[in-house]
């Protein structure tokens, strides 16, 4: 008994450790007048948010996010879908080789060639484009959404696809009636991943961003740098909607553990 | 399998990624490489290396950066190890521990810093609890912008990838391997340390690395609660962005890259190393 | 003869939520025997074993050994053995080091260590293979290090928990012959748990049999095979035929009235018939044979013998089997089936 009284408190404890900043950040955001040493503001308000849309341009912000993520989870999938498919069921010389230069990018830190890109985009006139700061966060999404789609490709059955063809379907009928339906897990896991990555993306984007391509992460920063930890609170809440919501999509798919491949070298 | 066209079929499908990461990723990092050889006249040179490693400053910079890693990554080890061997159990609630420790590696790293930078702060809850609650202290304790305040901000951002790993190698333990080991006579500790431990090693390793290469290139925590506290992520920032000064803070980028290579190249080199004495040995 | 290992399980019961995997389980298993737990899966023998070995607890009831109490005794203090079905041999250390285990956390001292793994190891007949690493062993092998290393302490107790599934067909009778041979030595108490009655046969003072968290018959390898209690038991032990009778009188009677001759010791009312397929005798319909009309409706070539699917004209389903050569009928033939009363097997259902 005493026992699990003592695993429940620390239950407690770890609970506690990981959620109150969280809660920290939604009381900011809903607090009216939460100065000095109150524990809980005099007030409740929604005022912030208000706020946020006022001076901080919040919606123009808020559709520059989303626009930007959904762009890049196209390319990403541009890209990543026909490269995952030939490294994993056909025959690709220095094969081992090819898949440590497409996880470079996760490999080394985000900081490392934000530097470069920055330099470069802005010679080519990108930076300040949604399509240049979304090609940035292709740069993050790409090596993940790969690893994703290689598994799902491996992990496909070959006798289906011979059934297929048994069954007189032409290369463009097999895929879109065999292959796609199969994938299709693992094709929405990688652009769910990619959605996020471009998303939650901070440091490329600070690099990148102009005027007109504000995201939320950077106004979150953008706020705290000019001291209102409200508005930054504000938006913050918005910012973490899709991660939680994500999450607990996530969870009820898989047990985290099992998630790792796809983490490695993150 | 039956190829539908052979090798240039499976460039054709190659080109797209090949190409889009030769030119948005190595031309940029090469670009790097290259700034931190020259000069602004375009001359080559060493200089910008020595702007950075041949001043105490620079130095200071990298051994802030590895102490802050190292110390959170220890401290992480200690809350993966419990968290690991309670996710085994089952218990009302799993779910929920589980969900908790994703969160801090999947919302956005700014939304967790800020969080924290108003937990800790001196007004903030910590300082309220440890002050008017424990009374502990007198007056309110600096958490944040301190090292040690970053140790732990670290610690609740990075200790989910250590988790995650010794929780999958618990998971895929025989449990009859440490039943043996009680039926064999041997108390709890014994088990953990003879018998679970050992097994874990490997874990334990991939565990700290990937915590260790996640402090390391840390860098919206250290930013907004990190204070004059600079890690090398935050300080190449600050030289290109405020002294504009890109040279030099590529040349500080191509270090904090070759550094960080290092480590995983070393990391594999020891984990085959280790792999392939086991597989020696059966 | 031994004199420790006198086990004594008293009114047992464990649930999970809802669930009862045990209930009531009483069981006295005197010093020295070999005992098996035999069922079906999920039917408790394992959790029962679990219980013994502490590595759970039960809601209610005691164990007893040697007139101690241990239902709360931690495993690590009831000084038992156990063999696994996974091996669940420990990876990180080599064979003689796996053996010497138990001696390690028992503080004996490392030349004795080393003396009595060696011994161990050899009474399994692996003393040359002392170095290597489990993983370099063979399932029947790895099986083998296991049994050194549960019996190298000398437990009070040696448990086995399906000691042989994990191993292939043709290992599995050596490593049969192995336990009995080890535990006649040793002259310790062991319990078996397994679900293939012919190895519960083969190695057993005492048989066990257990359906859904009950012990529903316990008795001698001869007992249970001649008089199982009851049709699933019957069942359990592997007869091919059953047929559903009434019994009156000593006569029994199928479904639709065709009379089939028992043994005298009957019990009356409704009850079960069962018979080894090897021990229906089929003949060509027509002769002056006594017994159940049936067709001929498959037939299946096994090597040794003939394996035939009946039915009979009641519907009822029977199988036969012959050595080959002895008789020859072809499906659609119409033969009579001759039940010999005497291996009649007749329980309530």
């Amino acid at each position: 008994m005493t026992r699990r009284i003592l695993l429940a408190g620390l239950l407690v404890l770890f609970g506690l450790f990981i959620v109150l900043p969280l809660a920290m950040v939604a009381i900011e955001a809903l607090g009216n007048r939460w100065f000095g040493s109150a524990l809980l503001p005099a007030s409740w308000t929604l005022r912030w948010f208000r706020y946020a849309a006022e001076t901080a341009n919040l919606e123009a912000v808020l559709l520059n996010t989303a626009y930007i993520a959904l762009l890049a989870t196209f390319f990403t999938l541009v890209v990543a879908l026909p490269a995952a498919w030939a490294l994993a069921r056909r025959h690709v010389a220095f094969k081992a080789g090819l898949v440590a230069l497409v996880l470079l990018p996760r490999m080394i830190p985000e900081i490392t060639f934000a530097l470069g890109v920055a330099r470069i985009f802005y010679n080519f006139d990108l930076t300040n484009t949604y399509a240049g700061i979304a090609l940035a966060h292709v740069i993050l999404a790409a090596p993940f959404a790969v690893l994703v789609l290689i598994a799902t490709f491996e992990g496909m059955d070959q006798r289906l696809l011979e059934a297929g063809r048994v069954c007189g379907c032409g290369p463009l009928a097999l895929a879109r009636r065999v292959i796609l339906p199969l994938a299709m897990p693992g094709i929405i896991a990688a652009a769910l991943f990619s959605f996020l990555a471009s998303y939650n993306d901070f440091v490329l984007t600070l690099l990148v961003y102009g005027p007109d391509t504000v995201t939320l992460p950077v106004q979150t920063y953008l706020s705290i740098g000019n001291g209102y930890m409200s508005v930054a609170g504000a938006i913050s809440v918005i910012l973490l909607a899709p991660s939680l919501l994500f999450l607990l999509l996530l969870l009820r798919m898989v047990r985290p553990e099992a998630l790792l491949g796809g983490m490695k070298g993150a | 399998m039956r190829r539908l066209g052979g090798g240039g079929f499976t460039a054709l499908l190659l080109l797209p990624l090949i190409v889009f990461l030769a030119l948005a990723f190595y031309y940029p990092l090469g670009f790097t490489l290259v700034q931190s050889l020259t000069d602004a006249k375009g001359h080559a040179t060493l200089a910008n290396f020595a702007h950075f490693l041949g001043r105490r400053s620079g130095w200071a910079t990298l051994w802030l950066t590895l102490l802050l890693s190292a110390l959170a990554t220890a401290a992480s080890l200690l809350l993966c190890l419990p968290l690991a061997f309670l996710l085994r159990r089952r218990f009302a609630g799993v779910g929920v521990v589980r969900f908790l420790m994703m969160v801090p590696i999947t919302i956005p790293a700014l939304v967790g810093a800020l969080g924290l930078l108003i937990l800790y702060d001196r007004t903030g809850w910590v300082n309220a609890l440890l002050v008017r609650g424990l009374h502990l202290f007198a007056s309110p304790i600096p958490i944040d912008y301190t090292r040690g305040g970053l140790v732990l901000f670290y610690v609740w951002m990075f200790f989910p990838y250590g988790a995650l790993v010794i929780a999958a190698a618990l998971g895929a333990m025989d449990p009859a391997v440490e039943e043996a080991a009680r039926v064999c006579g041997a108390p709890p500790w014994r088990v953990l340390v003879s018998v679970i431990l050992p097994l874990l090693r490997p874990a334990l390793l991939a565990g700290s690395v990937m915590i260790f290469l996640q402090c390391f290139g840390a860098f919206s925590v250290p930013l907004i609660a990190g204070g004059n506290w600079q890690p090398i992520a935050v300080r190449i920032y600050t030289v290109a962005n405020v002294f504009l000064d890109w040279h030099t803070a590529s040349a500080m980028a191509i270090v904090m890259a070759s550094i960080q290579c290092a480590l995983v190249l070393t990391y594999q080199v020891l984990a085959d190393r280790a792999a392939r004495r086991r597989a020696a040995r059966a | 003869m031994t004199t420790t290992g006198h086990l004594e399980i008293e009114g047992i019961a464990k649930s999970w939520g809802k669930l009862a995997a045990l209930s009531d389980i009483t069981l006295d298993i005197a010093a020295g025997r070999f005992v098996s737990l035999l069922g079906p899966s999920g039917c408790g023998k394992t959790t029962l074993l679990r219980l013994v070995a502490g590595s759970l607890a039960p809601d209610s009831g005691r164990l007893v050994l040697d007139g101690r109490e241990i239902t709360r005794l931690p495993t690590h203090r009831r000084n038992m053995g156990m063999v696994f079905q996974s091996f669940a041999l420990f990876p990180h250390l080599s064979v003689a080091e796996n053996v010497a285990f138990p001696l390690g956390v028992r503080g004996v001292g490392r030349a004795e260590r080393e003396r009595r793994a060696a011994e161990a190891l050899a009474m399994v007949h692996l003393a040359a293979y002392a170095g290597a690493s489990p993983r370099q062993l063979s399932g029947g092998q790895q099986q083998r290090v296991g049994l050194a290393r549960a019996i190298v302490y000398r437990p009070t107790v040696l448990l086995l928990d399906e000691p042989l599934s994990n191993l292939d067909t043709a290992l599995r009778e050596e490593m049969r012959l192995e336990i009995g041979e080890v535990t006649h030595r040793l002259g310790i108490t062991a319990i078996y748990v397994t679900h293939d009655q012919r190895e519960a046969l083969a190695l057993s003072d005492e048989i066990a049999v257990m359906r859904a968290g009950r012990i529903v018959q316990v008795g001698t390898p001869t007992d249970i095979h001649r008089r199982p209690a009851n049709a699933f038991v019957a069942g359990f032990l592997g007869y091919a035929n059953a047929l559903p009778l009434t019994v009156a009188g000593g006569v029994g009677r199928l479904a639709d009235g065709t009379v089939v001759a028992l043994p005298p010791e009957a019990p009356e009312g409704t009850a079960v018939a069962f018979m080894h397929a090897s021990d229906v005798v089929l003949r060509a319909a027509g002769s002056d044979a006594v017994g159940l009309a049936c067709e001929v409706t498959e037939l299946a070539f096994m090597g040794e013998r003939m394996e035939f699917a009946l039915r009979h004209v009641s519907g009822l389903r029977l199988k036969a089997a012959a050595p080959i050569g002895a008789s020859v009928f072809a499906r659609g033939d119409r033969v009579t089936a001759e039940l010999p009363p005497e291996r009649l097997v007749v329980v309530p259902p």
